[in-house]
């Protein structure tokens, strides 16, 4: 054979060796999870584990947190799985299942419209979408009692509303109310998922013979974790309510479960063991809906989105399904929107307690009023500030919630930390918070050096927790289309951890995570329950200060420091997305558009 | 004028004008103070779960029957100030002085349309006929916290310690019978009297002056205000954290004597003028706002170590029965 | 639904006849007006670069996108005319991707059955029937596992049982081979085109790759933005190329530019450098004219004998490289570089060495077209965003 003077070139870089040194301890780390890992699990088990078993633990060992003479006892579920109470489950279970199943309908179909149509005004409804994130239950209760009541617009209007009204007052009232708080989750969740699924599996489908209702199945079944998601966290939302049972079933005799929850933390003394049986109980319907979501996406893989997918074109709408569209998202629209801002508008601009017999002049009195009012400025920033941190945080930990929780194979850390999340959603804000309460204010918490309670790190600890499960579930959908090859990608060509994530899921991620920011800020601005309880003395967040207010029948000017704070996280969503828009480079805006 | 390196004072309340006044007591003595304003519920809620290391300092609430579980599980000091009450006041101390009563609101005060009132009540018995069938409202105790104090009330009037919930049930009964309307809260029994749904409603005396001093008065609205033999009293009590420090307890003593005097009841009357800031005055010499009317002359004190622990009980009644 | 039969298109192949054809994107023109007649069972091969247009008329003729101008008949069908379009489902076709196309939440067997489902044929037939397909690509074991636990390569036979398993009459394959690595490129694409000659359907295929194109191909069909530029057998393409375009295309040795000096008898001299060459070319040529002569591998042959003439060129051995059978060597002459010259034994880099170039397989041709800009990259993939 002739001789060719080839080169040879040595592949072994030079660096070799310091490298081998440095790769025993990642090893270590590694087989202990991943150092970043054991981080976060410590922060899950910090915020969500502890305080809720702790929680728990009060059903059966009352003496352990001066609840009760006992140290093991079960007379709290016995005074808990009383009649009452058990129907109270089978009502939640009820309301939850068909609020879950019309919030997912109504998001997807949104969803749809928004990016696979060529609807016009497609920014309006998606921009209502998150509008509708910011509207208070209490507000959307507040606006139907003024539209339906015995002298109310209805019927000043002429329009008797008897049959409507007492249909309305009862458990079809409940339901609608929770599906408009539900449905703004349901669409961030599947429109995430929508927009990264390219449109090769429609074509697939139409060119082996499938019609148009054949693709649309297709869609929906590969959508199934975006879905599921969604169904799974708008029935423990609709569990754990209290609030909008309670004004609307208040005389429909429909008792939920979580009636006897609030009467026994209600009380005083409190009965926080009955309480602790009925979260149990909460739990367990959580549980139920995990174990639901798990048959039915078993085994499957939904990693669609790489570089690789096509975006989908729009369908053109007919002139008579477009018209019929419009209709219907306008009605939605109203519906979900105008009623809580009718009712706020008639609370906070008319005078006196909103009656519309007799003089009802509109004024701007209570808003005058409000925002010369101590308990709205200062409150207002300081939750703003809460807000913000709360939301970067949930936003970082809820990209790495979604991914443990979308790995495939069922490992039971995954598992467990779904239970754990829904849990936090499915129990009520209040309990979660007493949980807190528990936990950081144990003797030996204090004589371990940890001294956060009645602190604000406690406070953004508990917006965390309680904003994380809605934000990983909401995160699902779109990380659980990423494919692993994306990443790897990254590190083969030289990234590390973290550069390759940043160059190449990040951007992929880019829409899906503001969604999630925005969505945590709105949440966190407004929330209630967790702040009443938790926060430092002296320093009260608006949400305080406007049911101190309504608790003390200024109806107007707790319903104008709402409005207030919910115009003020508007503007902020609206900055955000600008600030997306003209700051992202292109290509990460680009993804998911369709043409 | 005091120390530079005070310890803080943390004082939970609920009233409309603790603000106010923990920020005008700091000015007078210098102890700086920690404020946790909050509804009822959650301030009791917390005091319950910090139960095995409370955090508070002091508790300033509307209605004892807290004070009276407080006091049953060891948790409040013996604190008498040296402040003379007026006789109202003394009836609503307890012997063991665990608490202190510093205002008081009665349940009910019979709000009524005088525009559309045909009649106006002069006992409770009168609502039952059929002149007020479907025109009375209420509110629901489950919601509302002052509304239990009123149906114990209407409990101990017609059956007493003795006869106990009885009598009162089948009063409540017979009402319902009559076309009783249930509402939430205070706001919303006033919201129903303005729309016309209700004529009379039986809300909290503070809703009602505030209502008839600042609502617009047209041919269809006259809100006027009778109160019923007898009238419940409802006072707004402090009690002080019996495990706290020896000098965060001086500094709440001192807070309960500013709050007596005349310098902190002025300052609660400016605090929250159409709200809770209509109350009666236990300390002699200290006027009610002119909003108020003179104070019913037929009214009742409640035990509420025999009240406090049916709450429950009754509640639950009223939810199946009533609502 | 009507059978196939009933609206004119075949059980067997569909006669494919595209005229006119006329597709833009905002500005840009992907088919500058196509015109096609494919026979029936003719397996027709699109070939061109990225953005020459071939993606878009295969989906044009899928249905998956809509024409601007121009007409689609499948069969006896008028399938696309103006507004009038019929649906990918009712023209009785199937396609296989590049990126396989699989549905995620579907095993092998349900991915395949699903498209079975237009025949109605009932349950136990369709999956006796897709079984049937998987055995015949050499996946009846892995019946019952999802995409996701399948490697590229039974993906993609997975992708093809589906599209052949309902018998369409047009079947069209988008690059579906340049995901793979390259032996099992080769026994793909001898899968695809035994199945799809059994099979007696149409069949549509895209690539940019010329040596896939001339191993598949009855019919080629050569793409240069938006316009077809040569139709005809590989053999005709290969052998008697229309311009520089598909020459270059379908696989040179190298250019080397010179001019004209003679024309004769559809053969010219032309001068490059100190060389003459003797090559094939068309009328259009004539002496005095700028040209480049165009030389396929199979042209060259490494000669020893330094006696120079015409058609003989010299330079330097610049690369070597094996290829089992033998060396390839690149050789910088003074006209130009020519590369795939092969030997059987191999010549040191940097020695002189002798080219001969076959007249036969040498072509010259008037520099046309080489540095034209390349206006638009993918046009499917370009998004109009407001």
């Amino acid at each position: 054979m002739p001789v060719t003077d080839s080169v040879r070139v040595d592949v072994r870089p030079p660096q070799v060796v310091g490298r081998l040194r440095a790769a025993p301890l990642r090893l270590a780390a590694s087989r202990f999870g991943g150092s970043p890992l054991v981080v976060f699990w410590l922060i899950i088990v910090a915020i969500l584990v502890l305080p809720i078993v702790l929680f728990l633990l009060v059903a059966v060992s009352p003496r352990m947190f001066a609840q009760g003479p006992q140290w093991f006892t079960l007379t709290g579920f016995h005074q808990a799985l009383s009649g009452p109470t058990l129907r109270g489950l089978l009502d939640s279970v009820f309301v939850g299942v068909t609020t879950a199943v019309a919030a997912a309908a109504i998001g997807f179909a949104v969803a749809w419209v928004v990016l696979r149509t060529d609807l016009p005004g497609r920014r309006i409804w998606a921009g209502s979408m998150f509008a509708l994130l910011l509207a208070p239950s209490y507000l959307v209760a507040l606006g139907w009692e003024r539209l339906l009541e015995p002298g109310g617009v209805l019927d000043v209007l002429g329009v008797h509303p008897g049959l409507l009204r007492s249909v309305f007052y009862g458990p079809l009232g409940v339901i609608v109310v929770l599906t408009v708080k539900g449905v703004p989750f349901a669409y961030l969740a599947i429109s995430s998922a929508l927009r990264g699924l390219g449109e090769e599996y429609e074509a697939a489908v139409r060119v082996h013979g499938g019609g148009r209702f054949a693709a649309g199945r297709t869609i929906v079944a590969l959508l199934a974790p975006a879905i599921w998601s969604a169904l799974a966290i708008v029935f423990a939302e609709s569990v754990s309510d209290f609030g909008v049972a309670a004004t609307l079933a208040n005389d429909a005799h429909f008792p939920v479960a979580t009636f006897t929850l609030y009467n026994a933390i209600d009380n005083f003394p409190v009965q926080f063991p009955v309480a602790a049986a009925v979260g149990w109980c909460l739990m367990a319907l959580a549980g139920l809906a995990l174990l639901a979501q798990a048959r039915a996406t078993r085994g499957r893989s939904y990693r669609v989105l790489g570089g690789r997918s096509r975006p989908a074109r729009r369908h053109q709408l007919t002139p008579r399904a477009r018209v019929a569209t419009l209709a219907a998202m306008l009605g939605l629209c109203v519906v979900a929107l105008g009623v809580p801002a009718f009712g706020a508008v008639s609370a906070s601009m008319i005078n006196g307690l909103g009656s519309l017999a007799g003089n009802h002049a509109f004024s701007f009195s209570n808003y005058q009023r409000v925002l010369h009012s101590p308990a709205l400025y200062g409150p207002l920033l300081y939750s703003a500030r809460l807000a913000v941190i709360t939301a970067t945080a949930t936003v970082m930990l809820g990209a790495v919630t979604a991914r443990l929780l979308s790995t495939r194979g069922a490992r039971l850390s995954g598992r467990m930390l779904d239970l754990v999340l829904l849990t936090a959603v499915a129990l009520p804000g209040i309990v979660f918070a007493a949980g807190y309460i528990f936990t950081y204010n144990l003797p030996i918490t204090n004589r371990l050096g940890i001294h956060l309670y009645e602190t604000p790190y406690l406070l953004l600890l508990g917006y965390l927790a309680t904003a994380l499960p809605s934000t990983s579930r909401v995160l699902l959908g779109s990380v659980s289309q990423l494919q692993e090859s994306m990443r790897h990608a990254g590190r083969v060509h030289g990234a590390g951890a973290f550069g390759s994530w940043a160059r190449t899921v990040l951007p992929l991620l880019a829409r899906p995570l503001i969604g999630a920011w925005v969505l945590t800020f709105a949440a966190t601005l407004l929330e209630l329950p967790v702040s009443e309880l938790l926060y430092p003395p002296n320093h009260p967040p608006v949400s305080v200060g406007i049911t101190k207010a309504l608790a003390n029948y200024d109806f107007g000017g707790g319903t104008a420091m709402e409005v207030i704070a919910v115009l003020f996280a508007l503007a902020v969503v609206a900055v955000a997305w600008i600030l997306f828009r003209l700051l992202a480079p292109v290509g990460w805006r680009r993804l998911g558009a369709a043409r | 004028m005091a120390s530079v390196a005070a310890v803080p004072l943390v004082v939970y309340s609920a009233q409309g004008y603790d603000s106010v006044v923990t920020k005008a007591f700091t000015t007078a003595t210098g102890i700086p103070v920690k404020l946790d304003d909050d509804s009822t519920g959650p301030l009791l809620t917390k005091v319950a779960a910090e139960k095995n290391n409370p955090q508070w300092g002091l508790l300033w609430v509307d209605g004892d029957t807290a004070f009276a579980a407080l006091d049953k599980q060891g948790q409040l000091l013996s604190y008498a100030p040296p402040v003379p009450l007026n006789t109202v006041g003394q009836s609503l101390v307890p012997a063991d002085h665990s608490y202190v009563p510093v205002s008081t609101t009665v349940m009910a005060a019979v709000i009524y349309n005088a525009a559309k009132a045909k009649s106006v009540p002069a006992t409770y018995q009168d609502l039952l006929s059929s002149a007020y069938r479907g025109l009375v409202g209420m509110n629901d105790p489950s919601q509302s916290g002052p509304t239990y104090p009123f149906i114990a009330g209407l409990m101990n009037q017609l059956g007493g310690q003795t006869g106990g919930v009885a009598a009162g049930e089948a009063f409540l009964r017979q009402l319902k019978g009559n076309g009783l309307h249930v509402y939430p809260t205070n706001g919303d029994t006033l919201h129903a009297l303005e729309t016309g749904q209700i004529v009379y409603g039986m809300i909290q005396s503070s809703a009602a002056a505030g209502e008839v001093a600042k609502a617009p008065k047209s041919a269809t609205f006259d809100p006027k205000v009778v109160y019923l033999p007898k009238s419940t009293l409802l006072p707004g009590v402090i009690g002080i954290d019996k495990a706290a420090s020896p000098v965060v307890q001086a500094e709440a003593e001192k807070f309960v004597q500013y709050v007596l005097s005349p310098a902190g009841q002025a300052v609660m009357q400016t605090g929250d003028p159409q709200g809770d800031s209509l109350f009666w005055p236990v300390v002699p010499g200290v006027k009610a706002l002119p909003a108020l009317p003179a104070f019913p002359t037929a009214y009742q004190q409640l035990d509420p170590y025999f009240w406090g622990p049916l709450e429950n009980q009754v509640n639950t009644f009223f939810d199946t029965s009533i609502k | 639904m009507t059978s196939a039969t009933d609206r004119g298109l075949s059980p067997s192949g569909h006669e494919v006849q595209v005229a006119g054809a006329v597709k833009r994107y905002g500005a840009a023109t992907a088919l500058a007006g196509v015109d096609l007649l494919i026979a029936p069972g003719t397996f027709l091969v699109l070939l061109g670069r990225s953005g020459s247009g071939k993606s878009t008329l295969a989906r044009a003729l899928a249905g998956v996108e809509r024409l601007d101008e121009g007409e689609i008949r499948l069969g006896d069908a008028l399938v696309s005319a103006g507004r009038r379009h019929l649906p990918p489902e009712r023209r009785n076709l199937a396609m296989v991707f590049q990126d396989y196309a699989l549905w995620p939440h579907l095993t092998a067997l349900g991915n395949v059955a699903y498209a079975l489902r237009r025949r109605h044929l009932g349950a136990v037939e369709e999956a006796r029937r897709a079984n049937d397909a998987l055995e015949r690509v050499g996946l009846v074991g892995l019946a019952a596992r999802y995409p996701h636990e399948l490697s590229g390569g039974e993906q993609q036979r997975v992708a093809l049982a589906r599209a052949v398993v309902a018998r369409p009459g047009l079947l069209i394959f988008d690059e579906p081979l340049s995901n793979l690595d390259a032996d099992l490129r080769e026994r793909l694409r001898v899968e695809i085109a035994t199945l799809t000659r059994e099979s007696g359907a149409t069949a549509v295929y895209i690539t940019h790759d010329q040596s896939e194109a001339f191993a598949l191909a009855d019919m080629i069909a050569v793409l240069d933005r938006g316009s077809l530029v040569q139709l005809g057998t590989p053999e005709d393409i290969y052998h008697r190329p229309t311009n520089a375009f598909v020459a270059r295309f379908t696989g040179l040795a190298g250019e080397l530019p010179g001019h004209v000096v003679s024309v004769s008898g559809g053969e010219a001299i032309v001068a490059t450098g100190s060389a003459r060459i003797r090559a094939r070319c068309d009328s259009t040529l004539q002496p005095g004219h700028d040209a480049v002569v165009l030389v396929r591998p199979a042209a060259t042959t490494l000669t020893a004998s330094s006696n120079v003439r015409d058609g003989v060129l010299t330079g330097t051995v610049i690369d070597v490289a094996y290829r089992g059978r033998g060396y390839d060597h690149v050789i910088a002459c003074e006209a130009g570089t020519l590369s795939a010259v092969f030997d059987t034994g191999a010549h040191p880099r940097g020695s002189t060495v002798h080219v001969a170039l076959d007249p036969e397989r040498t072509m010259a041709h008037t520099n046309g077209d080489r540095d034209a800009p390349r206006a638009v990259e993918e046009l499917t993939a370009v998004t109009i965003n407001t």
